[in-house]
């Protein structure tokens, strides 16, 4: 029996389908058949050389207990420093919510030099709980040459979280350290590894030091396995976002995914979707006239969405998300037991349109989404991992959170902060 | 008033029993929560209830505190998470169990029991959430008031 997840999960039995139908919001009908132009102009650049990665939805590496939905991967290839040892690793996601790169240990056959207090050899290896809302991860800060097979990016001595590494005690910490619902392996993390290209330069801290507080990453320095000590992480020790630290192409991302139909599709290839790094620094990456850029708040990232009457003030677009999560209480959230994971399931698909507002710049977007019936797209099609119509309960009171729905058939661009060019993270499409 | 009072025996109950956390508590574990994560506590009263304001310089917490003296809500928001052990009190156990398994979201998370409601969501840099008792909201509480 499929299983599928997105907040919270209860093993679900899928009810009968309660009908559906109504039509897709975004872009053309079908799904695009390789890299080109789709149908509603936009262009997908195929990957290659110097800057665009295959980007692949399917249903998650195979540890994975339940198929995953609506998620991002690439394939990445990580070498200790300064040597041909390397290991290709695939089903990493893509994830604009989060910043810099993490491994969980049991996918990583290599073994990386430790990131230590000292920057010596003979320091306390570091460790870092990272939460993110539905959990902790925890593991060791450690140093790897990245090189993205396809596209050729590369960037040395890259600070990687090895989650639930055995040297800072494995895959159960002490919860006074690391507190929040473990997802320190593949199955309780839904991938091998996350790649954060979230618009900020470092995960704690861009402009100093990540002293140790109430901030959702917080380091560690680890004398031992079962000893280990809150740190303020420098700038150089915290993990930076990788693509900051390619020579070229490092000031931001462009997701670029075709459309997808109502019914949702089986899975999209590399061949089909790809992740170009950089924003104008090639030709295949140039701001297009038609695209407009939503500067967000340089603390938060957050831009505004008004959406039915109401401002939400917290917004954001997120690949790491798998809907569109937003709250409107005249729709029915999914019943029984697939209560807890928040999908809407109204009878009939519905049609919302936000505003999404900068607050820097007041430029404005219109972000048109479907909401169909969750119940009904997993019944008719148990396999399928792409929805481009799945809507969910938003958990943050002032928030819309576009999720990777919002990415079928528009390419989304991420921009990185850059203080020395006084450059706010924002979003553009 | 009810403040002074609650304060007054906030200090003796803090030194001889470690309080379990806040929600569902009394008032005495919201001072538990605001040690622990060396806030600032600032009290807002309303009209049936009592927000508890804890600041730090990286998270707000609220805690919703009824006239009978029962934390009934809490909200966060800030750069990160608090502690939901410390937080949930003794939902904590109801919370992860109806969260047990995998959630392959890692920015969205709303656990929905008769018991308790905990909804969890953000980005790097932003993040916010919010948890309540349905059995012990005062009348006329609106969801819209938790913030």
């Amino acid at each position: 029996m499929r299983k599928y997840f997105a907040l919270v999960f209860i093993p679900l039995l899928l009810l009968a389908a309660c009908g559906g139908g109504g039509s897709s919001s975004s872009g053309g009908g079908g799904n695009s058949g390789g890299g080109g132009t789709t149908g509603g102009g936009q262009v997908i650049t195929p990957a290659g050389g110097p800057n665009v990665e295959p980007i692949y939805v399917d249903g998650g590496p195979a540890a994975l207990t339940a198929t995953a939905v609506n998620t991002p991967y690439v394939t990445i290839q990580v070498c200790l420093p300064n040597t041909s040892t390397c290991q290709t690793i695939d089903h990493i996601e893509v994830d604009t919510g989060s910043v810099g790169l993490r491994i969980i240990s049991s996918a990583l056959t290599i073994t990386l030099p430790a990131v230590t207090d000292t920057g010596a050899a003979g320091g306390n290896p570091l460790a870092e709980c990272l939460q993110f809302a539905d959990g902790s991860s925890w593991g060791s800060v450690n140093s790897a040459d990245l090189s993205m097979p396809v596209s050729g990016e590369k960037a040395a001595a890259v600070n990687v979280q090895v989650i639930g590494a055995a040297n800072v005690g494995g895959t159960t910490p002490s919860t006074t350290i690391c507190p929040g619902t473990p997802e320190n392996t593949v199955a309780t993390f839904g991938a091998n590894g996350i790649l954060g290209v979230g618009p900020f330069i470092n995960d704690c801290d861009s402009s100093q030091a990540c002293t140790p507080g109430q901030q959702a990453a917080n380091y560690y320095a680890c004398p031992s396995s079962v000893t280990c000590a809150a740190f303020s992480a420098s700038l150089t020790q915290q993990l930076q976002n990788p693509v900051t630290l390619f020579g070229t192409d490092n000031n931001g991302t462009i997701i670029e995914l075709p459309p997808v139909g109502t019914a949702g599709v089986a899975s999209i290839s590399g061949a089909q979707a790809s992740l170009v790094f950089g924003i104008n620094t090639q030709t295949n990456n140039t701001l297009a006239s038609s695209v407009t850029e939503l500067q967000a708040d340089p603390a938060t990232g957050f831009i505004e969405a008004a959406l039915n009457g109401t401002t939400y003030t917290e917004s954001y677009l997120d690949s790491g998300s798998n809907g569109v999560f937003f709250n409107d209480s005249s729709l029915t959230i999914c019943p029984g037991s697939m209560n807890n994971m928040g999908f809407y399931c109204p009878a009939s698909t519905v049609s919302e349109s936000a505003t999404m507002i900068s607050p820097v710049t007041s430029n404005q977007l219109a972000a048109p989404f479907s909401v169909a019936n969750a119940q009904t797209l997993f019944t008719n099609n148990p396999t399928f991992t792409a929805f481009s119509n799945l809507g969910g309960t938003v958990a943050g009171a002032d928030s819309v959170d576009l999720g990777l729905p919002f990415f079928f058939g528009t390419n989304i661009y991420t921009g990185i902060e850059n203080p020395e060019t006084n450059s706010q993270p924002f979003f553009a499409y | 008033m009810l403040t002074r009072t609650v304060l007054g025996s906030l200090i003796i109950v803090a030194l001889a029993t470690p309080a379990l956390g806040a929600l569902g508590g009394d008032v005495t574990s919201v001072e538990a929560d605001r040690v622990r994560v060396k806030g600032a506590l600032q009290v807002m009263p309303s009209s049936n209830y009592t927000v508890h304001e804890i600041q730090t310089s990286k998270l707000v917490l609220h805690e919703y505190v009824s006239l009978s003296g029962q934390v009934f809500a809490i909200s966060w928001r800030g750069e990160g998470i608090p502690d939901l052990q410390q937080v949930l009190g003794t939902y904590y156990q109801t919370f992860r169990q109806a969260s047990a398994g995998p959630h392959y979201n890692h920015h969205q998370l709303t656990v929905n029991t008769p018991d308790v409601v905990v909804l969890s969501s953000g980005h790097t840099r932003g993040y916010s959430g919010r948890a309540w008792v349905p059995a012990l909201m005062p009348q006329n509480f609106s969801l819209k008031d938790i913030s």
